[in-house]
């Protein structure tokens, strides 16, 4: 397995280098897809593409990604889009997202005559194409339950019923979710008002605190009483923010508050407190030994250690509205889409992972088709292992899992770890081939 | 009889080829990433232009107007944009949006696609809210950044770093469609309900003397409102204080911010409850009703009508009274900064007591420093004619042009229920009319 592994890994640089190759199209064609917006990148010349795939993510722009470009160049047609709910994190209602997924599988399905579609999911897009596969393949009943904090539509022009699953799904550094992220990013040393405008700190778990182990210039160095502390405390916090948005949207519903339909829901110190980012011991490494794409296009098979550099800088983020509290939300879209029930932020087994909808190791569980899971060595979320758990989740039958050396989570080579970014310059080339590889071994018939 | 259908279809087949070889748009426009904006590129189907048009609006999407494809088809090259700050309000800093239009400028004239060479001309088209944007552009461009770093202005453009406005080439002309005096005019100071007093719970201390959806004061939840004059004089100037509440309580946060004494250290939320939807004009239909002078009419039947006063025939909204009550539609969501960079004016009455200039997002303030050629359309089923007008008579340019379209509602498309009707070629004159406004030998 492993020699036709490498076999096919020459192969393809074959095909990537040879005499004739596919070029990307330098100008994608726009496509108004409902709601959602497309660019469709063919490649422009070779063959007539079979295989199309949909790039998008929850609400940042990927019409111009990385990977339009690089699959075009590679033969395949692909779609990249931005949701209904670009560039606003305030207004996603998270359970429309396969709305706008399914807008593309159709396109190129019944517009396009393709035979086979792959959802391509980098960063949050990897919980998007998941939402939209499990529902797919499953009926919204995935997404429906007193258990969710929110549930999705099965009737009326928000129904997710009737989906057409596609044929396979590739995560690129794909988190497990924004609310398992929000939950390890939330301040927990922050005591907010009951109206969220006032905070007071409990120094004991200020992460930004020398005392507490914070390095201004290296990698912070934490204890493990407070890290635990620290992460049953961040479930808490979220727990009681949740209670917070639920008696406010049932305040809403009853008729008694102020508007009739959603509120501000802004949070201090919502997100950039997280430890992962900080000090670099914690989930450092994969959990088991997995394979690494190097550089020269070899792989190896090894625990594979993050190079992503701390962050000490988000000790100034933490602090911002911008960043540090995301912008703003509503009530709706906190809990729709930043929300999820847990006793300790950390560990899988204490987070009610299906209680939201935007959860990867969730929906993954309900995903039967072809899987392949790449992670970025350095990933600036610190993201290898995140990736990892969501690849051990997956009830695919035909899974896979690659750590992608040198490469950050916007796949390219890391510009700031400790070796030069020449020694990763080959982080799209492999990292893409991998993914064709995974691509055209399954599909091709 | 074979051979006169086949006559018939070959003649038939010619028209209609004809027809099509004129000029038609693309099928599909390519998609272009003009750094943090984006775009979209038209070009006719068939022959070449000289002349490229750019369109853009603050925070819609514009990259499928219908007028990218209508202008297209009447065989000019379209630009057609998304800003930086597309779809949120709550991120725009209105100043920025000049470099998106600068982006697209220079994407045409220097060819950056290599898909439109031979453009010598390059007109802005602001429509609605793409009206302050493209005329702040202008006249940056024209008079320089002095224009917009004015010690009057709220909020001042930067000269420095990577948002400087330097430098920006003047585009040469500008077609006004619709256009709005500006978000902080119309989107917020004519939109705000003046009979809240207390900012954290609109609910608390309502001034119900100024309530606008009280039948008591003309309200009328099924028709046309009627205001007496002693009403609209107090609600107009009511709408002027709330929103210079507003500004003083946005300008303390800012230095608290510059302080250190805010929760925030960079920005903060700025929410604004029962802010949009309590226009006055969308439930009385005689304020703002028409021209005071007699203006020129495009009819429906294709003839130019200048020797009357033009009226709206716009039917009134009272719905508004539902929405006002809501978060999404009713109220804003934006930041300190956001909201006084795009969303803040001074003034003492909020329908002919603004002070222009206090904002760059102010149309009638930006027309003043512009001399290309301009032609502005207003809609004759929506509520910006008398704007319009006003910008019209306030704007420097020696060749311009004022007109409203008969019976068009504010998206282009006919009013089937307005009165006077009907309106069904409105849309298609319109656009002939500004292409061969655009074509005038001589203009460019």
């Amino acid at each position: 397995m492993k020699g036709l592994f490498s076999i096919l890994i020459i192969l393809a640089f074959t095909q990537v280098l040879g005499p004739t190759p596919s070029f990307g199209q330098s100008s994608p064609t726009f496509l108004q897809l409902g709601q959602a917006k497309g660019a469709l990148y063919k490649p422009d010349s070779g063959p007539a593409p079979r295989i199309g795939i949909i790039v998008m993510h929850r609400e940042a722009n990927y019409m111009n990604n990385i990977a339009c470009t690089e699959f075009s160049k590679r033969g395949f047609m692909v779609l990249c889009m931005n949701s209904r709910f670009e560039n606003n994190e305030s207004v996603v209602a998270w359970e429309l997202i396969p709305l706008d997924v399914a807008q593309g599988v159709n396109y190129l399905k019944n517009t396009q005559h393709l035979n086979r579609i792959i959802l391509y999911g980098n960063s949050g897009g990897g919980v998007t194409m998941s939402f939209y596969q499990a529902v797919a393949g499953n009926g919204p009943s995935v997404c429906q339950g007193s258990r969710k904090l929110v549930e999705c539509s099965s009737s009326g022009s928000n129904s997710l019923a009737g989906s057409t699953p596609a044929d396979g799904i590739i995560l690129s550094d794909g988190h497990p979710g924004n609310p398992i992220l929000r939950q390890r990013s939330i301040n927990p040393s922050l005591i907010r008002s009951q109206d969220l405008d006032r905070v007071r700190l409990n120094p004991k778990l200020n992460p930004f605190d020398p005392n507490n182990g914070y390095s201004t210039t290296a990698s912070s160095t934490y204890s493990d009483k407070f890290k635990q502390q620290y992460f049953v405390e961040q479930a808490e916090q979220m727990n009681r923010l949740i209670d917070l948005a639920s008696d406010r949207l049932q305040q809403i519903n009853d008729g008694k508050d102020i508007y009739t339909d959603d509120a501000p829901f802004d949070i201090p110190g919502f997100d950039n407190a997280r430890l992962l980012s900080l000090d670099l011991t914690v989930r450092h490494t994969t959990v088991q030994p997995e394979k690494l794409l190097k550089n020269d296009g070899t792989i190896v098979t090894q625990i594979i250690e993050s190079i992503a550099p701390p962050r000490p800088e988000l000790a100034q983020l933490n602090s911002t509205f911008s960043q540090g509290a995301r912008g703003g939300l509503t009530v709706r879209s906190f809990l729709s889409s930043n929300a999820i029930r847990a006793t300790n932020s950390m560990d899988e087994n204490q987070i009610d992972l299906c209680s939201s909808n935007n959860s990867m190791p969730c929906m993954l569980q309900q995903v039967k088709a072809p899987l392949l899971a790449a992670a970025n060595q350095a990933s600036f979320q610190n993201l290898i292992q995140e990736v990892e758990i969501n690849y051990l989740y997956s009830n695919s039958k035909d899974k896979d899992f690659i750590v992608v050396e040198g490469a950050t989570t916007g796949v390219t080579p890391c510009t700031n770890c400790a070796l030069p970014a020449s020694a990763y310059s080959n982080v799209t080339l492999c990292c893409i081939i991998e993914e064709i590889l995974g691509i055209n071994d399954r599909f091709s018939q | 009889m074979k051979t006169k259908m086949f006559v018939f279809a070959m003649a038939l087949f010619t028209v209609i080829a004809l027809h099509i070889g004129q000029s038609f748009a693309q099928n599909f426009p390519t998609y272009h990433q003009l750094g943090p904006a984006k775009a979209t590129l038209w070009r006719p189907a068939s022959g070449t232009s000289n002349i490229g048009i750019v369109i853009m609006h603050r925070t819609s999407n514009f990259l499928n107007l219908a007028a990218c494809r209508e202008m297209s088809n009447r065989g000019f090259v379209v630009l057609c944009i998304n800003t930086r700050f597309d779809n949120n309000e709550s991120q725009v800093i209105f100043e920025q949006t000049a470099l998106d239009v600068k982006a697209g400028v220079l994407f045409l004239r220097q060819n950056q696609s290599g898909l439109t060479p031979g453009i010598t001309r390059v007109l802005l088209w602001g429509y609605s809210g793409g009206g302050p944007a493209m005329s702040f552009y202008q006249a940056v461009a024209e008079s320089g950044v002095g224009f917009c770093q004015d010690p009057h202005k709220l909020v001042k453009c930067d000269s420095t770093g990577s948002t400087s406005l330097v430098g920006l080439p003047p585009a040469d002309g500008i077609v006004f469609v619709d256009a709005h005096p500006g978000v902080a005019t119309i989107g917020t100071l004519r939109s705000l309900d003046p009979s809240i007093t207390n900012e954290n719970n609109p609910d608390k201390g309502v001034n119900k003397k100024l309530d606008p959806y009280d039948p008591k004061n003309g309200f009328n939840p099924n028709g046309v409102s009627t205001y007496s004059d002693k009403f609209k004089q107090a609600y107009f100037e009511g709408q002027s204080a709330r929103l210079n509440r507003l500004i003083d309580q946005a300008l303390q946060i800012q230095e608290a911010i510059a302080a250190g004494k805010y929760p925030y250290t960079d920005d903060g939320p700025f929410v604004i409850g029962r802010s949009t939807s309590a226009k006055l004009f969308t439930l009385d239909t005689s304020i703002l009703h028409s021209t005071v002078r007699p203006q020129a009419l495009l009819k429906n039947d294709g003839s130019i009508d200048n020797t009357h006063i033009v009226e709206s025939v716009r039917l009134p909204v009272p719905t508004n009274a539902e929405t006002n009550d809501t978060f999404d539609d009713g109220g804003k969501l934006l930041t300190v900064k956001s909201f006084l960079s795009t969303n803040a004016i001074f003034s003492t009455n909020s329908i002919d007591g603004i002070d222009y200039c206090s904002s760059n997002d102010s149309t009638p303030c930006n027309v003043q420093q512009i001399s290309v050629p301009i032609l502005f359309n207003a809609m004759g089923a929506y509520y910006f004619i008398r704007d319009n007008e006003i910008h019209y008579d306030l704007a420097k340019s020696q060749d311009k042009e004022f007109i409203v379209i008969a019976g068009l509602v504010h998206g282009i498309t006919p009013c089937n229920e307005c009165p006077g009707g009907p309106y069904n070629n409105s849309q298609k004159n319109f656009y002939d009319h500004v292409a061969s406004w655009i074509n005038k030998p001589g203009r460019f």
